[in-house]
């Protein structure tokens, strides 16, 4: 019986073609939620590789290069309270000499580094009011004789009077002309000290903390969001409408606008709150079965007569039934207050980097558009219009924000800075009536200015 | 010869086009196997609809599982054993046992499969069509798709026993039935 039926093997059989249509649907689905998950992978790669490499080349790599050393065990980037700049901006190097205390060296200028003999060197101090030197090495000269060398900021009085100690001194404009003074110093410790002294030449460009403990600011910003809606049914009988919404609506890039207050503390956390406006876009398009289009025909006819030309016109309407792509473009415009904490971290004179998390609370929102509904007609969403599709909640759910923020110093008061982001809707922003639950998720990127008050 | 030789493209390499989510790929996927699949799911299905559920459900296996095909093995035959099984699937979910109860009362004759060999494709199909759903899974399993009692008694969730006896019925149906129709052409 079997070789009776072996002629089934290959036999092809008909079906309809909703059949490729509604995989084809689900298939469309699956590659834009691919689409959706490269996004969001490489939007968090990239904040990973700028915070871990950040972190590693101004933290671990200073680390690396001063352990190597006896006598400057470690070299770091402290806040620091007896300086008038910020914390993020401060330059501590630790001295391992028992009778030194770590000594701050605030910068923004041209340093002057000195060797002082060990014997006399603290009587010459307490001539000198010397107050914010930062210890850098012990020498050997000839004759067995120990020279520290010192580095101040520069000042013309206190190099005179170095000078007239007959101390060796010299005014350095640039890391390199350090090697001219202690070559030593630049060979052993070159990539450590490079750094520090870089950061101390170019310094200053920050706002002043003075005997405050926090700075307030205005920020304001632009940002370019892709709104990426994703759909999932609230039980199995509607898994094909909710894979229709997902083929029918695509996000477009949209824009939002915000301006706010923040407080950035001396420990380099801040909080930012403000009002933002989004107006969010997607493109709905699908292909109505049913679509009557019209066709006018115009018919011109001249007749001529003994002393006079009649033209006739004459118009006729055909309806034409048939299928049409119907494109419609959505718009979504809310209302928001963000708040946002952060740290932040100077990467040097003019850069500083932070993380951020936070939440955008909706407080109004208007929706434009059309969607489907469950019959796979395509229905209007806009509040003011009759016959419109209840779907969406009048606010949109909380949204979560995790992102970083690199900001370039202008001036000491003013910062421009660039931020990716990704947010995510917590819950639904539809109602609990509708059939489909609709999250986002949201890549963005704000431009904005901070302006410290 | 399959379609996608035709156009230059090698059965591996639609297959990686396809996890690539190409959708080119996945139509000529799709146009290669999903007539042949069709006879598939419309011997197992009840309707033209049904079977059309099939379909749609298996393909969305297949393409949602193309990362798990083997390419040592047969492609047809990985995509028809899944289309089998969703099948299977489809009808279970939709609350359809596959007992014998209902065919108990059916009068069976013997006949020859001789009868059977002069019957066209879409003949067959309506032939197996008639057959109860439990007798009509045995008879496709075992007879078409070539699995052993025991593999069968495991996909259905019947004993071995059963699905023997159910196939020798569904056979006799058949036969019956053939040979009913001839009578009265003759």
């Amino acid at each position: 019986m079997r070789k009776a039926f072996d002629k089934l093997d290959n036999y092809e059989s008909r079906f309809s073609g909703d059949v490729w249509n509604n995989i084809n649907g689900v298939l469309v689905a699956e590659r834009q939620k691919k689409k959706r998950r490269n996004i969001i992978a490489f939007t968090s790669l990239v904040l990973l590789l700028i915070s871990t490499s950040s972190y590693l080349y101004f933290n671990g790599y200073e680390d690396l290069s001063f352990d190597r050393e006896s006598n400057i065990q470690q070299a770091s980037i402290l806040p620091s309270s007896n300086t008038m700049l910020d914390n993020d901006h401060t330059y501590k190097l630790e001295d391992t000499k028992p009778s030194k205390d770590s000594r701050v060296v605030p910068s923004g200028q041209p340093l002057s580094v000195y060797q002082v003999s060990s014997n006399i060197k603290n009587s010459d101090h307490e001539q000198l009011s010397i107050t914010s030197e930062v210890y850098l090495d012990t020498q050997s000269q000839e004759g067995s004789e120990q020279v520290d060398v010192y580095a101040i900021p520069f000042d013309e009085t206190h190099s005179s009077q170095v000078l007239a100690l007959n101390s060796s001194f010299a005014k350095l404009n640039t890391v390199n002309e350090l090697e001219s003074i202690a070559p030593h110093i630049t060979e052993s410790k070159s990539v450590g000290l490079k750094f520090n002294l870089t950061n101390i030449f170019n310094h200053g460009d920050c706002p002043a903390f003075g005997n405050a403990n926090y700075r307030l600011y205005a920020w304001s910003h632009i940002s370019g969001v892709l709104p990426l809606a994703q759909f999932s049914a609230k039980n199995t009988s509607n898994q094909q409408y909710e894979s229709a919404r997902q083929t029918t609506e695509a996000g477009l890039i949209s824009s939002e606008a915000a301006i706010g207050l923040g407080m950035v503390f001396k420990k380099g956390y801040y909080v930012e709150a403000g009002l933002q406006y989004a107006h969010w876009r997607e493109k709905f398009s699908y292909i109505d079965p049913e679509s009557i289009s019209y066709q006018t025909i115009i018919t011109i006819d001249t007749v001529f007569q003994a002393m006079d030309t009649i033209i006739t016109i004459d118009t006729s309407r055909t309806e034409i039934p048939g299928s049409r792509e119907i494109v419609n473009y959505n718009a979504h415009k809310s209302y928001n207050i963000p708040v946002v904490f952060g740290y932040q971290k100077t990467i040097n004179n003019i850069l500083s980097y932070s993380l951020k998390a936070g939440a955008i609370f909706n407080i109004q929102l208007e929706s434009k558009g059309r969607i489907l509904d469950h019959n796979m007609i395509a229905k209007n969403i806009s509040a003011n219009e009759a016959g419109f599709m209840d779907v969406y909640k009048p606010k949109l759910s909380t949204q979560i924000i995790l992102g970083g923020q690199l900001n370039y110093h202008l001036t000491p008061e003013v910062h421009a800075y660039v931020s990716p982001q990704v947010r995510f809707t917590q819950s639904s922003v539809t109602n609990d009536s509708y059939l489909l639950k609709q999250t986002y998720v949201n890549p963005s990127v704000s431009i904005g200015l901070k302006y410290f008050l | 010869m399959s379609p996608f030789y035709k156009n230059s493209i090698t059965e591996k390499e639609l297959v990686e086009q396809c996890l690539k989510l190409e959708p080119k790929a996945q139509r000529m996927f799709f146009d290669l196997f999903s007539g042949r699949l069709m006879t598939i799911c419309r011997r197992y299905g009840r309707s033209q609809q049904e079977a059309e559920d099939m379909l749609q459900e298996a393909f969305i296996r297949i393409f949602s599982n193309l990362s798990k095909y083997k390419s040592d093995g047969s492609l047809e035959g990985w995509v028809r054993r899944i289309t089998v099984n969703t099948s299977i699937k489809v009808l279970q979910k939709k609350g359809n046992r596959h007992s014998s109860d209902d065919i108990d009362d059916y009068a069976i004759d013997a006949g020859t499969p001789s009868e059977l060999e002069v019957l066209e494709a879409e003949d067959l199909i309506a032939l197996i069509n008639i057959l109860p759903l439990g007798y009509k899974s045995v008879f496709n399993l075992y007879e078409i798709e070539g699995y052993s009692h025991k593999e069968i008694g495991v996909m259905l969730a019947i004993s071995e026993s059963t699905s023997r006896s159910q196939l020798t019925k569904a056979k006799k149906m058949l036969r019956q039935y053939v040979s009913t129709i001839q009578k009265r052409a003759i």
